[in-house]
């Protein structure tokens, strides 16, 4: 049977483990370090990723005009990627219910990034000139 | 047709031909090259097209003096009628240059006062566009009768219906009465002057040395004297002006403004009307933009542009309702009350209150303008003028206090006790007798001088004004005893002031009976 | 006569009333409260409801023989279990994970990925306790996983390295995952000053299309280069995400994220469910089992916080990371990152933090499948 060698196996690692390392800390140094350095590189990537994805859009030349409007852009882009994000994250989130609640968020967050007085806007008063 | 007819009728189309030529050909082209339109070329481009149906074009004076009665010029020197300016009926005069240098006779009079008398009788606005060397001299005495009841008509059709004179060209001595009865005047640049006594009298009575563009140009008058309520570059311009001003105005008394529709929602919100006002309070801002903001496509007709800057007074529409709008300019003298600034409001608010437009009053004054010149210029005379304007007022009032409103000029600028209708404020209203700085002098001036450290003085000093600051600059205070009916956040501005009209759409409201008011001229 | 009393005590013999033992009951009043802990209290319904009844269901007493409890042989159950313990129901999970989360707000901002590292030191931390109580390692490391917060790793790394646990394992894990709140929230306001949390962070780049396809991919092959026993998980993981990141392959993906997950939670919470016998649920190791559990999310919470305070101090003013964003290293998704906005929002109620949590919240679940296939190449 498959699983029986399988634990059987992992009986056998188990054991070994158990001698080399009784206390666990050479696991935890390992895998911590493994871990860390994983997403280390990982992070590393995508950070190539996304300045060769930026510097793309800026051509030599007008770079300092075109990063001062991208900035500009990001700025007031940058609450509305939040809000996107914020949607985004409802929408995938449609096994559970925290979606009014990621929706609500991103509303909120779309229509003020303060405090405001409510007002109806609607003028229900119908004329007779 | 019989042939006798024909005759007849081929007679009156010459006569009429003759008669639409005025003062002849030559004439005509001396007026076109000083630059100038003649009378019937500036009724074609004021009315609308085929509107404008001429009366008494073959009136003729009655004067035998100097051997007038040799020169008789049919329509003697003033073109006149009714036409439409955007389908609405107007009664209209146009003085001819080329007749006699469109001097007055008593027979112009008399086709003057029956277009005025139409006008009242019909309620339709009288448009005057005025180009006259003045009073005819060969007429004497009857020439100054004539100007007189044109006058007396321009008086009693005050408050009846809109008058608006337009300066085309000369207007001196006592022809210049009628513009100044007149509700707007609009002169044009270099071609058009006025004043009682030209520079050749001054000269010889003075000694003073002075061109007519000097004396009683259109630049003169818009921006020193303020009798030219509107200067135009050109002729066209000063016409256009016109069909402009009329579209706010109601065509009498006894009906309200037309509505012009928009496609500008009356619940548009402008969040930059919160970013508006500077934190630093004595740090001046822009008051166009926020006028610019609440009206309809931000269109707004100002009034007296370039005369007593530091308040602003004009046309507009909201949700498609003509209002008249006042508003104190925090960027010029940061917006205190002088007396040309209270006379310019005061007959501005006057005149809408004569033909039903409602009033939106955008306040942030500080006070009245001090010191000797205003005060033996009688500022409080005139401060009362604007003060009296507002009282007298029964249109709907709508007003918002964006900042400050201290002491007398709270008061004057359309308070709640004044009968103002709706009284909004601002969250940075600052509604107080007056500022901190000036009531922490007064309240504390002893405890502030017994400190002898300056440090610990100026300390003391800005911990009262903190207080005070606290306590009264803010729109609480006020709206805690009702004097303002509600603070509004800033960007909501044209919404509310939008649904407020609409609420006070239905005003009626009445003055004590007399026979007229005495108010402080 | 006699017959008809024979048959019928044998069919007494049959019945479970017949052969309850208390711990049967038990077990199967534990299973009633979670499900009405999932109906009542809505604690993430969607797994304590399969589970409670899979407990009722794996321990209704049975005779031996009647090939339908869930260790027999081809019985209904013992099918619908296999991919619990071959541990191919857990991979199919994160498929539809892949499929329905975002990762933008971890591609815009990469360094936040080195908060859900630091995270995963819960897992280990656990780890090194439950060696100390005595359990064997491997045990120990299906113990630890707990502290990764993530359910599906959870049971494919018990379900390979010690399977009579698995349902203490699981439930502790899901338990704790709906607590996050609870737990997060004191660490989070012990570890941090009050001038720490109204730090603002400024808003994260727009992220393109083509970066978000590049990242599957690129994650993939790096973390199974370097950690190959976590292929099941993180190939399932990048996979789903490249499907729904794609744009061509939308059928795929609403399927991956829509039907073919509910399927798959559905016979893994009642299987796990059923496969909780009480002589294994119902001692002192469960015990010590939720203890370490809680122990684990604990450790990681203060790792995680802890590692933003010191990422901080290398940090000019200006750029420092809000400390409040690291306990969604753990990677409870999105109840960790949601703790973050919230306890953010008390300080300073226009600090938005959540999509910020949510760049080491998602990187943590990248992490703890690294950690199951660390540890599973050490122990199985």
């Amino acid at each position: 049977m498959t699983t029986t060698l399988v634990l059987l196996d992992v009986a056998a690692k188990a054991a070994r483990m158990a001698q080399q390392d009784p206390y666990g800390w050479i696991m935890t140094l390992v895998a911590v370090s493994v871990v860390f350095l994983t997403l280390f590189l990982l992070q590393y990537c995508y950070r190539f990723i996304g300045w060769a994805s930026t510097r793309e859009e800026a051509p030599t030349g007008v770079h300092s005009q075109k990063a001062a409007r991208r900035k500009d852009a990001a700025g007031k882009a940058g609450a509305e990627t939040e809000v996107a994000a914020a949607i985004a994250t409802a929408l995938s989130l449609e096994a559970s219910g925290e979606v009014p609640a990621v929706i609500g968020l991103a509303l909120d967050r779309y229509f003020s990034e303060s405090v405001h007085d409510k007002e109806s806007y609607i003028i229900t008063i119908k004329r007779k000139y | 047709m019989t042939g006798k007819q024909s005759e007849r009728i081929a007679q009156l189309v010459g006569r009429r031909g003759k008669a639409a030529l005025g003062g002849g050909p030559k004439r005509i082209e001396a007026q076109h090259a000083k630059g100038k339109m003649t009378a019937r070329e500036r009724l074609a481009a004021l009315l609308d097209e085929g509107s404008f149906e001429e009366y008494d074009m073959f009136m003729q004076h009655r004067c035998t003096h100097f051997g007038m009665e040799n020169n008789k010029v049919d329509g003697d020197g003033v073109v006149t009628g009714c036409g439409t300016v955007d389908g609405r009926p107007v009664y209209v005069y146009a003085q001819d240059f080329t007749v006699s240098g469109g001097s007055l006779s008593e027979t112009q009079a008399r086709k003057i006062c029956k277009v005025q008398d139409l006008a009242m009788r019909n309620g339709a606005p009288c448009i005057a566009l005025n180009d006259s060397g003045g009073a005819r001299i060969q007429e004497g005495v009857c020439a100054l009768a004539g100007y007189g009841e044109i006058f007396q008509r321009n008086i009693l059709a005050s408050g009846v219906v809109p008058q608006i004179s337009g300066i085309f060209g000369p207007c001196a001595g006592g022809a210049v009465y009628s513009p100044a009865l007149t509700d707007f005047n609009i002169m044009v640049q270099d071609t058009s002057y006025m004043f009682l006594t030209g520079p050749a009298v001054v000269k010889s009575v003075t000694g003073e040395v002075v061109s007519q563009e000097e004396l009683g140009g259109a630049q003169v008058h818009s921006t020193k004297s303020g009798v030219a309520h509107f200067a135009a570059a050109s002729e066209q311009e000063g016409l256009d002006l016109i069909r402009r001003l009329l579209s706010f105005l109601p065509s009498s008394n006894r009906e309200a403004a037309p509505f012009r529709e928009t496609a500008d929602p009356p619940g548009r919100v402008d969040d930059s009307l919160n970013e508006l006002i500077p934190d630093n309070p004595n740090k001046a801002y822009d008051m166009y933009k926020v006028i610019g903001s609440i009206v309809d496509d931000g269109e707004f007709l100002e009034v007296h542009k370039s005369w007593a800057k530091n308040i602003i007074v004009g046309f507009a529409h909201c949700n498609g309702r003509s209002v008249g709008v006042v508003a104190n300019q925090p960027a010029v003298l940061a917006g205190v009350l002088d007396i040309n600034a209270s006379r310019k409001a005061a007959r501005f608010v006057r005149f809408c209150d004569a033909f039903n437009i409602p009033l939106v009053t955008l306040v942030d004054v500080p006070g009245f303008l001090c010191g000797t010149q205003q005060e033996y210029g009688g500022i409080i005379t005139n401060g009362a003028k604007l003060l009296y304007a507002y009282g007298e007022a029964t249109v709907p009032k709508v007003t918002v206090t964006l900042r400050k409103s201290y002491g007398g000029a709270h008061i004057v600028m359309s308070c709640k006790q004044l009968r103002g209708d709706i009284n909004y404020a601002w969250p940075s209203a600052n509604i107080a007798v007056m500022g901190a700085d000036g009531a922490v002098e007064i309240l504390y001036g002893k405890e502030i001088k017994a400190e002898t450290d300056p440090a610990r003085a100026s300390a003391l000093r800005q911990e009262k004004k903190d207080e005070y600051d606290a306590l009264f600059c803010n729109p609480y205070e006020a709206a805690s005893y009702g004097y303002i009916d509600d603070i509004i956040e800033p960007r909501n501005t044209r919404f509310r002031v939008c649904r407020a009209l609409e609420q006070l759409a239905g005003k009626r409201q009445e003055l004590p009976a007399k026979k007229h008011d005495n108010l402080p001229l | 006569m006699e017959t008809i009393i024979e048959n019928l005590s044998q069919f007494w013999q049959y019945t479970g009333f017949a052969n309850a033992t208390w711990q049967h009951l038990v077990m199967i009043l534990i299973g009633l409260t979670f499900i009405t802990l999932g109906i009542v209290k809505e604690w993430e319904p969607l797994l304590l409801v399969p589970i409670g009844f899979g407990m009722i269901v794996g321990n209704i007493p049975l005779v031996a023989g009647l090939q339908v409890s869930i260790y027999e042989q081809n019985s209904v159950l013992n099918i619908l279990y296999q991919g619990v313990r071959l541990g191919w129901y857990p991979p199919l999970i994160f498929l539809g994970i892949g499929a329905m989360t975002d990762f933008s707000a971890l591609i815009s901002q990469p360094k936040l990925m080195l908060i859900g590292a630091a995270a995963q030191i819960g897992i280990f931390g656990a780890y090194v306790l439950a060696l100390a109580f005595g359990f064997a390692p491997n045990e120990a490391g299906a113990i630890g996983i707990i502290g990764g917060a993530d359910g599906p790793t959870a049971i494919f790394l018990s379900s390979r390295l010690a399977p009579e646990l698995m349902g203490a394992i699981a439930v502790s894990a899901y338990s704790y995952m709906a607590l996050v709140p609870v737990i997060q929230k004191p660490i989070m306001l012990l570890m941090t000053t009050k001038k720490e949390r109204l730090i603002r962070m400024p808003a994260p780049r727009a992220v393109s299309q083509r970066e978000k396809i590049i990242f599957p991919i690129v994650g993939f092959i790096l973390t199974a280069f370097v950690v190959p026993s976590g292929l099941p998980l993180l190939g399932m993981l990048f996979f789903g995400n490249l499907l729904k990141e794609s744009g061509v392959t939308r059928r795929l993906a609403e399927t991956a994220r829509g039907p073919l997950i509910d399927v798959v939670t559905t016979l893994i919470g009642l299987t796990v469910g059923a496969s909780t016998q009480a002589d294994v649920f119902l001692s002192a190791k469960s015990v010590m089992i939720f203890g370490l559990g809680l122990l684990s999310f604990i450790i990681a919470t203060t790792c995680g916080v802890g590692f933003v305070k010191i990422w901080n101090l290398f940090r000019p003013e200006g750029s420092k990371l809000n400390p409040l964003i690291g306990n969604a290293g753990v990677s409870a998704v999105p109840d960790s990152a949601r703790v973050s906005e919230t306890v953010g929002r008390e300080a300073d109620p226009k600090n938005h933090l959540l999509m910020h949590a949510m760049a080491p919240n998602v990187a943590g679940v990248i992490g703890s499948a690294v950690a199951a296939g660390i540890l599973l190449s050490f122990l199985g």
